[in-house]
């Protein structure tokens, strides 16, 4: 087998690096130490960050990519499958390649649907088919009979991509411009009020569209340098994260600009500026960790909102690769199955499910590290 | 006969499973015509008891115990519907903000309205509004004002008049005029007198100024965490306060008469709520504590007719006879008042050695209007000031909010760009400087703010909060030299050396104060701006704070440019004053001149107004 990286792995493995050295960084120092130990030291902190880590821990395997090497042919060099793989595919591979024929309930022994079958007397008639692989399917199989547990586990990756890197581009934007705006007022409120009331004013849908059509045209156009469709599909994701950064910032940004209308006023703040402090100073010193509640409490609360996005923009055709898993198709697959008779409701139940587990504990997380590090909640929790 | 009377309340507050009283054991009675004044410091717990007068307690508190009884009938036994009849009918209340008391959305006669279907639904609306609106002194046409079109003096006349509207037996008033002027405080004041004395009401004024009660009350109750300490007739306790606790408010009062002198202080801080106290609550800061005190609650007890106290010194000597301290002080010793005479260490002012001086100072703020933002005309906040600060002298400027005093102040530490005029510090002109020019000479000039809980940043340890001006501006100096200076500021303005690993929150008031000045000494600055330091802070920790800013005077020689409102403070600090209004300076001169011989007739109303006179020459 042949490692393959991809870009989205490359930063996510630099974003893991990155909290690596922090950690280390943190470690010998008590006063960045002691907030983290008080959030674990809280029953729901150990909870949730370990419900949390248990994510990454999925979503980083799904991570580690590869390419299998096909049966040798004698007198050719090795070939390699164009399929790629991950550590968790090859975990997996029970759930991955128990495939059914079409859908099956969680946990049936039958299909879902009646078909005409043959008994052994030769005679025909209308009954549920057997499973070949019957009761092992947690959470039943989806339209081309693939177990709807691993999807949802294979999904995990693209939601914690486009959750994380979506904020790591929309977070500075948003802290840098809102903050600025709020601060500096003037000229360069004026201009920065311009840029978000343009963005704002296009409908969002139509700019990421364009914005994932322009890209994937450059990869067709450019299609040596990528050879997997899983390499295609990575491009088209980072884009989509790209785009939706670079559109998503103007809500928190609106809502830091006015916190800190009020900060600035305050009279710690006039004080800084009477010492003569450099405004960069006093908008790291000051303003920053004054304002960093809201932001932590909007970037958890827009992670979720951007896992959905995913599924609407799935629906107009320019979300993540169709044949990605991903929660956005996952849901979006599930509008047909809704109308069904009898509904398929085991898609749609499995995407929320995981969604609903990842949102809260992210939520209480975030919760409890916002208590932590505000110094008046100091020993409260 | 009283109108109201209260009896042994007790309020609880149920915190995390454990039960704190801030209210143990209040008694209070309002004859029919009578104002009382439940006078106290913050935390006292007399807010609380005006709300369970009203038994509008918040949530989590109770009344644990106690009857409340108007004209007989007992309140807190009243089913909740009944008791909506009483409140804002018979038994009324005023709130200490007039800004959020009165719905923004609904004009005057509205909410009066409103009152007047509840309690009085046969009452004509309009007519008795404009009744009630002259009694109030506003103009009938105000019915259909909003709020935000009514200045804050208005607004509380408003208010009075609403609550008026249900025609209450006793009127509830929570601090009243505590945010407002001091002229429009007096108008209101007398105001709330002119009415309670015309219809017969009792009134329960809740104040933390000694002064406003002794100019409103007929009787006065002192409290102190949570219990009634002192209860007399407001004659008798001024002129002779029992309670060391009282006694104690009325030493630490800056005046000008104690001018040179140290000011009294009460150390310590107020029991928390959930302290477990055995003996007397103020034994831990009482100044004559002896041993009884310490194991036995005192009770409040009649010492001459009408005037009680809750102290061992007038107790008799306890039945088990072992109190033995007791006898040591006999309550002949308590009626002397307590006020030391240390000389003040502030030197007199020599004319020598200009600090500041501003030269027809002016700071107008465009006022645009229209789509374009077009300039339509200015506010001038500061319209052309001229002061001069000389070197270790406190040069005081008064004005009502809204004057421009503290717009000056900002103006001159070029927080705000000046639009005109000039600021010379040390002889060198400021509005030239730019860049590294103006933060050197920021160093000469710093500023403490009124408001001691928004000037420390709360994400900020005090260790890092002092070192801050320290790193932009002595950039010179290293760790080691950092650590020092700190340490000897903390030293000099009073904090423990552990204060600098803690936050802010940690502190009380006065000592975060205190912070705030040592934060803007730090730097060395040969100028301190004092805008209104102490007008947040109880009467106690004032006069430790204005103590403490003499005797940084008097180490440092350093000037002081003090804005406050506040006259008697003036007296007691200043050695000069200017008077602010509308933006420029109506007089100015040294304190005694300005203070007993006024010559505008704008200083002379300020004076006027100020409590603690009566309320003669204030027309209402």
């Amino acid at each position: 087998m042949i490692p393959v990286l991809l870009w989205s792995d490359a930063l996510l493995f630099l974003l893991l690096a990155g909290v690596f050295i922090l950690v280390w960084a943190m470690r010998h120092r008590d006063w960045l130490r002691d907030p983290w130990r008080q959030v674990m030291k809280s029953r729901v902190g150990q909870g949730s960050a370990l419900i949390l880590a248990a994510f990454f821990a999925i979503g980083l395997l799904d991570s580690l990519h590869y390419r299998e090497r096909l049966p040798d042919v004698p007198g050719k060099p090795a070939q390699y499958s164009g399929e790629v793989l991950s550590a968790l595919d090859w975990l997996a591979t029970p759930l991955r390649e128990r495939v059914e024929k079409t859908y099956s309930a969680p946990l049936a022994t039958h299909l879902y649907a009646k078909e005409t079958l043959k008994g052994t007397d030769g005679v025909e008639r209308r009954d549920y088919p057997p499973l070949k692989y019957p009761g092992t399917h947690l959470l039943g199989t989806d339209k081309v009979g693939q177990d709807v547990l691993y999807l949802s586990l294979k999904s995990i990756r693209t939601g914690l991509l486009i959750g994380a890197l979506t904020t790591l581009v929309m977070l500075p934007l948003a802290l840098g411009l809102g903050i600025a705006a709020g601060y500096f007022g003037g000229r360069v409120d004026d201009v920065i009020q311009y840029v978000y009331t343009t963005l704002n004013s296009i409908p969002g849908v139509l700019l990421i569209a364009a914005a994932v059509l322009v890209v994937q045209v450059q990869v067709e156009a450019h299609a040596a340098l990528f050879d997997t469709a899983a390499a295609r599909a990575d491009v088209r994701l980072l884009a989509l994260c790209a785009i939706m950064g670079l559109t998503g910032w103007t809500g928190l940004a609106r809502l830091l600009r006015g916190e800190v209308l009020k900060l600035r006023e305050l009279e710690f703040v006039q004080a800084a500026r009477a010492f003569g402090v450099r405004p960069l100073r006093i908008l790291a010193r000051h303003l920053l960790p004054n304002v960093m509640h809201l932001v932590l409490i909007t970037v958890v609360l827009d992670f979720s909102g951007l896992v959905l996005a995913e599924a609407v923009l799935s629906y107009v055709g320019v979300g993540v690769d169709p044949a990605m898993n991903s929660f956005g198709n996952m849901i979006n697959g599930a509008r047909l199955e809704l109308a069904r008779e009898p509904v398929v409701w085991w898609q749609l139940a499995a995407a929320f499910v995981f969604m609903f587990v990842l949102v809260l504990a992210a939520n209480l997380f975030a919760d409890k590290v916002r208590d932590a590090l505000d110094p008046r909640a100091g020993g409260k929790t | 006969m009283s109108a109201l009377t209260l009896t042994d309340l007790r309020v609880e507050i149920n915190v995390e499973g454990r039960c704190l009283a801030p209210v143990d054991g209040v008694s209070l009675a309002i004859g029919r015509d009578e104002c009382v004044a439940l006078l106290g410091e913050s935390g006292c717990g007399k807010s609380m008891t005006a709300l369970a007068l009203m038994r509008l307690l918040p949530e989590g508190a109770r009344v644990a115990s106690g009857v409340l009884e108007l004209e007989g009938e007992s309140l807190f036994t009243l089913p909740e519907a009944a008791m909506r009849d009483v409140r804002g009918g018979r038994l009324a209340m005023i709130f200490q903000e007039p800004q959020t008391s009165l719905n923004p959305v609904m004009t005057v006669g509205q909410q009066i309205a409103e009152t007047l279907a509840v309690h009085r639904p046969e009452a004509d609306a309009s007519a008795v509004g404009r009744e009630l609106l002259e009694a109030v002194g506003l103009p009938t046409e105000r019915l259909d004002a909003y709020p935000f079109q009514l200045s804050g003096g208005q607004r509380q006349r408003a208010l009075i008049a609403m609550m008026l509207a249900g025609e209450p037996e006793v009127l509830i008033a929570d601090e009243p005029t505590t945010a407002l002027d001091v002229t429009v405080q007096a108008q209101i004041l007398k105001l709330l007198k002119a009415l309670q004395q015309s219809r017969g009401m009792g009134l329960l004024l809740i104040t933390h100024d000694l002064d406003v009660a002794g100019d409103m009350a007929d009787r006065v109750a002192v409290m102190y965490a949570g219990q009634i300490v002192e209860w007399a007739g407001r004659a008798s306790l001024y002129a002779q306060p029992h309670h060391p606790y009282t006694q104690k408010l009325f030493a630490v009062l800056p005046r000008l008469e104690r001018r040179g002198q140290r000011l009294d202080s009460l150390p310590g801080r107020v029991p928390a709520p959930d302290a477990v106290i055995v003996g007397c609550r103020f034994a831990e800061r009482c100044p004559r504590v002896f041993e009884r005190c310490r194991n036995e609650a005192p009770e409040l007890l009649e010492t001459a007719p009408g005037h009680a106290v809750r102290c061992h010194l007038f107790s008799p000597p306890s039945p088990s006879g072992g109190g033995a301290g007791g006898e040591g002080a006999t309550p002949a010793q308590a009626f002397t008042l307590y006020l030391p005479s240390l000389p003040h260490p502030s030197p007199p002012p020599e004319g020598e050695g200009v600090v500041l001086r501003l030269t027809d100072l002016a700071v107008h703020f465009p006022l645009r209007q229209g789509l374009l933002r077009r300039t339509v005309g200015h506010f001038k906040a500061v319209d052309g000031v001229s002061l001069t600060v000389n070197q270790g002298e406190t040069l005081a400027l008064v004005g009502e909010s809204g004057c421009g005093k503290t717009t000056l102040a900002r103006a001159v530490l070029r927080l705000i760009e000046p639009t005109g005029g000039s600021v010379a510090m040390g002889g060198e002109a400021l509005e030239n400087l730019s860049g590294e020019a103006l933060r050197r000479k920021r160093r000469e000039m710093q500023i403490v703010f009124q408001d001691p809980y928004s000037s420390l940043n709360p994400r900020m340890k005090v260790g890092t909060i002092l070192e801050e001006g320290l790193l932009a501006l002595l950039p010179e100096l290293d760790r080691a030299a950092r650590n020092a200076r700190i340490a000897q500021l903390l030293d000099q303005v009073g904090l423990p050396a552990d204060a600098l690993q803690r936050y802010p929150h940690e502190f009380s008031g006065g000592q975060r104060q205190r912070i705030a000045i040592a934060r803007a000494l730090a730097v060395e600055p040969k100028l301190l701006i004092l805008d209104e330091p102490t007008s947040a802070l109880d009467v106690s920790v004032q006069a430790q704070i204005l103590n403490l800013l003499a005797d940084i005077q008097a180490a440092r020689g350093l000037s002081y440019l003090f804005i406050t409102h506040n006259l008697p403070v003036v007296g007691y600090l200043a050695h000069r004053v200017a008077v602010m209004r509308g933006g420029r300076i109506v007089e100015e001169g040294d304190v005694e001149t300005v203070l007993t011989r006024p010559v505008s007739d704008y200083t002379r109303l300020l004076l006027e107004s100020a409590p603690g006179r009566g309320l003669t020459g204030v027309s209402s």
